[in-house]
């Protein structure tokens, strides 16, 4: 055990009893600690990166379509180390979805929504749509082509709701840019949402604990009990532990972004040419592209809104096909086939050229 | 006796069955303008364009002695940039003017013969300080050349946060920090 130096312990002694830190000295099952149950806690440190760099770059922003490209250009070629970190803000970004992707996958691999957890997952899910759409408003803030068919796009789906849709297009408020209201939500609306819901999420996870893997719940809750009584249970670690690893891969990660940022600038388009439609996608979204040639625009709206009400009826249709064991196997293979199809979309999207959509839309 | 095959081989089985399926019907379904036509193929010299100014292009790999159209493709139209004869080695060269027509946007360009189709993708820019822009945010990635000091810096705040993000994640787990003694 590691002490630190004499008359250290006072102070850490004063928080501790100040800010209730004995609330984190719990027990967490070993399994916790590798990377696979991680990744949530990743992605949760990448989201401080992101917010941290952030608010150094909108110290140089303006979000007026008039002056937003020149305050782009601004940040990476005068503001101070403004190249690196809007560098690492887009290197984080993207390590972040990654890291996002490969946690869902892993819940869902693990069935970690299974009773009594259904909620731990909604909330999830509802954190996942709250960082696509972040990655979204963040790609337009840029304001560069990219940015612009992505706005365009945007509007575009707003038109196809209608009345409901109206928040989406420029007509809901005459007196603001839809570019800074695209701001607001980016900087503002979208992250206090994040917070809510982040607190949900972790305050589940400490209600209901880490999710055991599937048939080894009775164990993991005995161990559990056993260490909770002082005796010694070695598949049980500390919470301690569990946070020193998260913050170590989370560090680790950051360097990487570093690193990225350092060495790989990101792009940064020419100024938006209204009219035309000539860019694709982030790969977050690029795998939607094909949708969008087949089927045109409205296949944007539907296609993500079937995939998120189906990902929110996993656990009820887990429990229901509880009942029939070899049905869980038919799910599993289901949405196995359905993650394959947009990996092997995302290429294809990726090596189309690029088509016009927009033209003819109102 | 056959051992039964364990659930997770079955199911890794089935995955890899379907990747298979899903990933050849992609490479069937590709569109053709990922591919080469005939080994053909064109480049684009000093780019990016500006618009109102002049394009260069070099072809190779058509056949000898024979025609090629140049076109200019884009939502703003086709534009027909002119026709060129290969020479003995199916190769070309062709200079000339952007039309005024095509505004700044991306194009695509185009190359056919009779049996053979090349293209790239370009980008006209509105001016040259746009040109300039583009060019100086490309080569951000060592900009820093010229401040070695914010580099080493960085590259040093760098190591610093990996080496520490090493050490907390794969410490191992007896190693506790405790503020009791």
């Amino acid at each position: 055990m590691l002490l630190p130096p004499r008359g250290f312990h006072i102070v850490a002694g004063w928080l501790h009893q100040r800010l209730g830190l004995s609330a984190f000295t719990y027990h967490v099952p070993v399994y916790a600690n590798s990377l696979p149950y991680l990744l949530g806690g990743i992605t949760l440190v990448g989201i401080l990166v992101i917010g941290a760099s952030g608010i150094y770059l909108a110290q140089f922003y303006h979000p007026d379509p008039a002056e937003a490209y020149a305050s782009s250009l601004f940040i990476v070629q005068e503001a101070p180390l403004g190249d690196f970190v809007r560098g690492v803000h887009f290197w984080a970004s993207n390590l972040v979805m990654g890291t996002l992707f490969l946690h869902v996958l892993r819940v869902f691999v693990g069935k970690a929504f299974r009773p009594p957890r259904e909620a731990l997952w909604l909330v999830g899910l509802g954190l996942l749509v709250l960082m696509l759409g972040l990655f979204f408003t963040g790609t337009i803030l840029k304001w560069d082509q990219e940015a612009f068919e992505a706005l365009e796009h945007n509007e575009a789906m707003g038109r196809l709701l209608g009345g409901l849709g109206t928040w989406f297009t420029g007509e809901f408020s005459t007196a603001v840019s839809l570019l800074m209201r695209v701001y607001v939500a980016h900087v503002a609306i979208l992250p206090v949402l994040l917070l809510f819901l982040v607190a949900g999420h972790l305050l589940l996870i400490r209600i209901h604990g880490m999710a055991p893997p599937p048939g080894r719940e009775a164990e993991v809750q005995a161990a559990l009990e056993t260490a909770g009584r002082g005796q010694a249970a070695p598949t049980v670690s500390h919470f301690g532990v569990h946070l020193r690893r998260l913050l170590g891969f989370g560090l680790l990660a950051t360097a990487l972004a570093g690193l990225l940022a350092l060495v790989l600038a990101p792009p940064l388009g020419p100024a938006p040419t209204p009219g035309i439609e000539v860019t694709k996608p982030s790969w977050v979204f690029v795998w939607l592209y094909p949708f969008e040639n087949w089927w045109g625009l409205q296949s944007l709206l539907w296609i993500p809104t079937g995939l998120i009400l189906g990902l929110a009826a996993v656990p009820f249709a887990y429990s229901i096909a509880a009942r029939w064991p070899r049905s869980q196997w038919f799910l599993l293979v289901a949405w196995a086939t359905i993650l394959v199809a947009i990996i092997a979309l995302g290429f294809y999207g990726w090596l189309t050229t690029p088509m016009e959509h927009l033209m003819g839309e109102p | 006796m056959i051992p039964k095959k364990k659930p997770q081989t079955r199911m890794l089985q089935a995955f890899l069955v379907i990747l298979t399926i899903i990933g050849g019907a992609a490479l069937a379904a590709s569109p053709h303008q990922a591919w080469a036509h005939g080994g053909a193929t064109i480049k684009l010299a000093s780019e990016p364009f500006v618009f109102g100014g002049k394009i260069t292009i070099a072809g190779e790999n058509f056949e000898e002695k024979d025609g090629v159209t140049l076109k200019l493709l884009g939502l703003a139209g086709e534009f027909l940039l002119g026709t060129v004869t290969t020479d003995a080695e199916g190769r070309f060269r062709y200079e000339g003017d952007l039309p005024l027509t095509a505004h700044p946007g991306n194009y695509q360009v185009l190359a056919r013969s009779k049996d053979a189709t090349a293209s790239a993708n370009t980008r006209i820019l509105a001016s040259l300080d746009a040109a300039q822009a583009l060019e100086h945010t490309i080569d951000l990635g060592f900009h820093r050349g010229a401040s070695p000091g914010a580099t080493a810096a960085l590259a040093a705040v760098i190591g610093l946060l990996a080496v520490t993000g090493f050490a907390l994640a794969f410490l191992p787990a007896s190693c506790r920090f405790s503020w009791r003694r």
